[in-house]
């Protein structure tokens, strides 16, 4: 393994961080928050400089191999966090580095959850930067890297497919920094779309870019203390129709626009979508209906309620507009049942992916007949094509990771007390980058409570939730350091 | 083949050596190119021929052979590409025709024109598709004898053998229930071509040259065939590119829901999963058709059909003989050492395959036809089919089929229309840009070319 190359492209990564921390000391100026300006400038002093050492110690040789591309992508998405949460020290916000790099990497992993106890008592310039850095996460900072940087050659395929999400991931463009601008640019598009439809239910520019921002990443970072809630029913539908969006692959909006959306329905995964929001959305609205949840509040209310709470977890933004903690035990269940799902392939969503629920379910029933036909050969096919045996073997894997690493955070975080329920969703909703989870992780809380060297196992699982597991668990293996 | 003529033959496989072996035979000059020198050397010592060696995709051996002069250049090694590049090179250095195998059944059900064009191929066939013909005749009943196929795939020519318990026989035409998209273009007694009208009989023995679109083939084939209404269970043995082929087919139009279930024994694992994810409905077995336990275990005994199609005659007749003494009704064997067909049948097993001597066959036929590819093209070219695209410029642009009125000797035999297939009648319109299929008697050829110009190779 060459240290070389990864110190190179991880320095120059800071750099392009630094340049972007620049947007929020802006934003800070225009409010009159001088001393935010400050810090943000400092920020990116200090990230620009770091980056800059960093890119000279790595000049030279040495080429991309697949380690490489690993450390690469998991060393960027640490130090992005590590660097992004400066400006919470040196702003005030928050006291203790752990809730920083808390903060910072919830943001980044486009999670949600926060360790702000009073979100409106921070500055804009502060709330500005946390929506912001999910922004950037969203599309992926290292698909905007791909995207800017044209030296990284060959290795950007295989870095790209280490952090879009998804088991199957078709590139657009025989050049995959082609197909990283092209996803980058639907995502802006969608952004400003957001932008100006939000300006027109009559939110300021502030709140409609900052929500803006937290929506199409699927973030749920919001500046407000009753996050979407404090919008009208207007605003709140229009965020419901972009987090659906933010939920679909991205390559179809593509595809879309190239073969005008005849082939869209033929996308197995979002048929499977818009069927769960639909059941689920209903469901719950007729538990919260049945259970007298919004009497007095009327049937249209408890429908927009339940809808953008389902569409909120499903597609692991985590914006509340009803504090989904004291519905009924069946309404909170079926939202706990959605934290497990996740959006689609290719999106900027969370989670398993529904994809990968239908793969790993067809394999294991394919296991089950395999028992009574032994010499039986067959194939997986999702949506009239056939799923490759290998992403059929990793798909498996991933759900081995993915529940045994749930199962032993959630255990890990019981230490201290909290109550199971708290234990159990704030071990998902992090590892699932979704957000908030229920009673003292609840919509109305923060994960203030936890101790930090629980804070720190969360912001490991926001990291593998958000690589999926296997670039951060290959880590772990013996077999990557040895030479 | 009367007159001295001078062949050339590229590759003698199978193919090769009987089409060496019987020209020669015939007292034509016959020039073999074979790159291995063992086959050479058995050439050599059998046929009165001469040997070149080497590569035929390669001037200076295409030059030794003297390709410059010769009537027909059959370029029928394993090997497509060098077939493909050694007939183009043929026919630049002066060869007056060629003929091309390929082993990919598409290349000519869908682009047969493109090949035709771009290596100037006077015929073009594939082992694996004729054979696939054939065995789709065994299972399904029916009495294919050749497929011509037009306008990319979308049309098919079929000739087909009527028998004595064909419905197509000793009624009028136009007491036939044929679907819709079909057209009975001719019927063939002997060398003897006539054009229907709807009081014509066919008899017993005739063939019938059927033009239809491809989606309605099946349907064609079912109500002609002698057994119409079963619907099987197929086992294939062995999961190579004829294997392939057969299931898709069994699943697709052409069985017409006939068949109730595909199963495929491939023995290699990684071919097996290959087949399963590329055949969707076919169910994939990994394991040895020779072997009685799988079979067994596989409800191989409650199948109607079981073809044999390994690559290995040995491994077919084994399977095929395990599978007649498991009870399964019906039989069919890929053989490809021809020569040992006498030996299956002393076994019993009688329903047999050998793509290459059907290849010959092909190759022969042309031949003797006075090179003529067409199915239609009798007594040296009396009628042909021709696929034409209709230009702006056409005077039968824009009328109807009644205002257009053919003449007698002509028949517009079906018109495709972007993605649609159908036989015109008389009030259908003919559109500029439609491609029209043209059944069309020698004396018409000038009219034709005058209402319909196009190029003169047209689908021929």
């Amino acid at each position: 393994m060459s240290i070389r190359p990864v110190l190179r492209f991880v320095g120059r990564l800071l750099l392009i961080l630094a340049v972007a921390v620049t947007l929020p000391a802006v934003v800070a100026a225009i409010y009159g928050e001088w001393d935010a300006a400050g810090a943000f400038l400092s920020t990116a002093l200090a990230t620009g400089a770091c980056g800059a050492v960093l890119a000279l110690l790595g000049r030279g040789g040495g080429h991309l191999y697949r380690r490489e591309g690993i450390l690469i992508v998991v060393g960027g998405w640490a130090l992005a966090s590590l660097f992004g949460a400066l400006p919470y020290l040196l702003t005030g916000t928050v006291s203790s580095p752990i809730d920083a790099l808390f903060e910072s990497a919830s943001g980044f992993t486009t999670t949600g959850a926060s360790i702000l106890t009073d979100i409106e008592a921070a500055g804009r310039g502060i709330l500005f930067w946390r929506s912001f850095t999910q922004w950037l996460g969203g599309m992926g900072i290292i698909v905007l890297f791909v995207a800017l940087l044209p030296e990284l050659g060959a290795g950007a395929r295989f870095v790209y497919k280490l952090e879009v999400p998804g088991p199957t991931k078709e590139t657009l463009h025989p050049r995959v920094r082609d197909t990283a601008a092209v996803l980058w640019r639907t995502y802006m598009l969608l952004t400003g779309a957001q932008v100006a439809l939000l300006l027109l239910c009559g939110l300021d520019l502030y709140d409609a870019t900052t929500h803006a921002f937290s929506t199409l990443s699927t973030g749920g970072f919001s500046p407000r203390a009753a996050s979407a809630g404090a919008f009208s029913p207007l605003a709140q539908a229009v965020i419901i129709v972009f987090m659906v969006l933010a939920g679909i692959n991205f390559s179809l909006y593509y595809r879309f626009l190239r073969h005008r959306g005849r082939r869209l329905w033929q996308d197995p995964e979002w048929r499977i979508y818009v069927t769960l929001i639909l059941i689920f959305g209903l469901w719950v609205a007729g538990d919260l209906w049945v259970n007298g949840a919004y009497d007095g509040h009327g049937a249209g209310r408890a429908l927009l309620d339940a809808v953008f709470q389902v569409v909120s977890i499903l597609t692991t933004t985590g914006f509340a507009t009803a504090d989904f903690d004291r519905w009924p035990t069946l309404a909170r269940g079926l939202l706990v049942a959605l934290m497990f799902i996740g959006g689609c392939a290719g999106s900027t969503a969370g989670g398993l992916k529904i994809i990968r629920m239908v793969i790993g379910l067809k394999a294991a029933l394919r296991e089950a007949r395999l028992i009574f036909s032994p010499s039986a050969v067959i194939a997986i096919f999702v949506g009239g094509k056939a799923v490759p045996e290998s992403v059929v073997r990793s798909v498996m894997g991933i759900f081995i990771l993915y529940f045994s690493t749930w199962g032993l955070a959630t255990l890990l975080l019981t230490i201290g007390d909290f109550g199971l329920r708290t234990s159990a969703t704030a071990a998902i909703v992090t590892l699932g980058n979704i957000g908030p989870g229920l009673e003292g992780v609840g919509p109305t809380q923060s994960f203030a409570l936890f101790a930090g060297w629980q804070k720190l196992l969360m912001v490991l699982l926001m990291w593998l939730g958000r690589l999926e597991v296997y670039s951060i668990a290959a880590l772990f293996t013996l077999a990557f350091w040895r030479r | 083949m009367d007159d001295k003529r001078r062949y050339v033959v590229m590759g003698v496989g199978e193919v090769g050596l009987h089409l060496a072996r019987t020209l020669s035979q015939h007292g034509h000059s016959v020039v073999v190119i074979e790159i291995d020198p063992i086959k050479r050397t058995r050439v050599e010592e059998e046929l009165d021929v001469a040997v070149v060696g080497g590569n035929g995709a390669h001037v200076p051996v295409l030059k030794e052979a003297r390709v410059a002069t010769c009537d027909l250049f059959m370029a029928v090694s394993s090997s497509d590409e060098a077939n493909l590049a050694a007939a183009v090179l043929a026919r630049r250095l002066g060869a007056k025709r060629t003929v091309v195998r390929v082993g990919v059944a598409e290349d000519i059900t869908t682009h047969r024109q493109l090949y035709e064009e771009v290596f100037g191929a006077d015929l073009l066939l594939s082992t694996q598709l004729l054979a696939t013909t054939h065995i789709l005749n065994h299972i399904l009943g029916h009495n294919t004898v050749a497929v011509e196929y037009l306008a990319q795939g979308k049309v098919q020519l079929r000739k087909i053998h009527l028998d004595d318990q064909s419905p197509l026989t000793r009624r009028p035409l136009r007491e036939i229930e044929l679907p819709e998209g079909c057209l009975v273009v001719a019927f063939q007694r002997g060398d003897e071509l006539t054009v229907p009208s709807g009081d014509d009989v066919a008899q017993p023995g005739d063939d019938a040259l059927i033009l239809a679109s491809t989606e309605v083939i099946g349907d064609v084939e079912r109500r002609l065939s002698s057994r119409p209404r079963d619907r099987k269970v197929v086992v294939i043995a062995g999961g190579g590119r004829t294997g392939e082929t057969v299931a898709q087919a069994l699943l697709g139009q052409s069985a017409n829901g006939r068949v109730e279930r595909v199963k495929l024994i491939e023995r290699d694992l990684r071919r097996a999963q290959e087949l399963a994810a590329q055949l969707p409905g076919v169910e994939v077995l990994h394991g040895d058709a020779t072997d009685v336990a799988l079979l067994r275990a596989e409800d191989v005994p409650r199948a109607q059909v079981f073809v044999a199609l390994t690559g290995q005659d040995e491994r077919n007749l084994m399977a095929s003989l395990l599978a007649r003494e498991l009870g399964v009704p019906q039989v069919v064997a890929l053989v490809q050492r021809g020569e040992t067909s006498y030996l299956w049948r002393k076994l019993g097993l009688m329903e047999i395959v050998s793509p290459r001597a059907i290849a010959y066959q092909r190759i022969k036929e042309y031949v003797d036809q006075g090179y003529s590819a067409n199915l239609v093209s009798l007594e040296r070219g009396a009628a042909e089919v021709l696929e034409r695209r209709l230009h702006e410029a056409s005077p039968a642009a824009g009328v109807t089929l009644a205002e257009f009125n053919p003449p007698r000797g002509v028949i517009v035999g079906a018109v495709v229309r972007g993605e649609r297939v159908f036989v015109p009648r008389g009030k259908d319109r003919l559109e500029a840009g439609d491609t029209v299929i043209l059944f069309v008697q020698k004396a018409e050829m000038p009219t034709i070319n005058l209402l319909f110009p196009g190029r003169e190779a047209g689908a021929r």
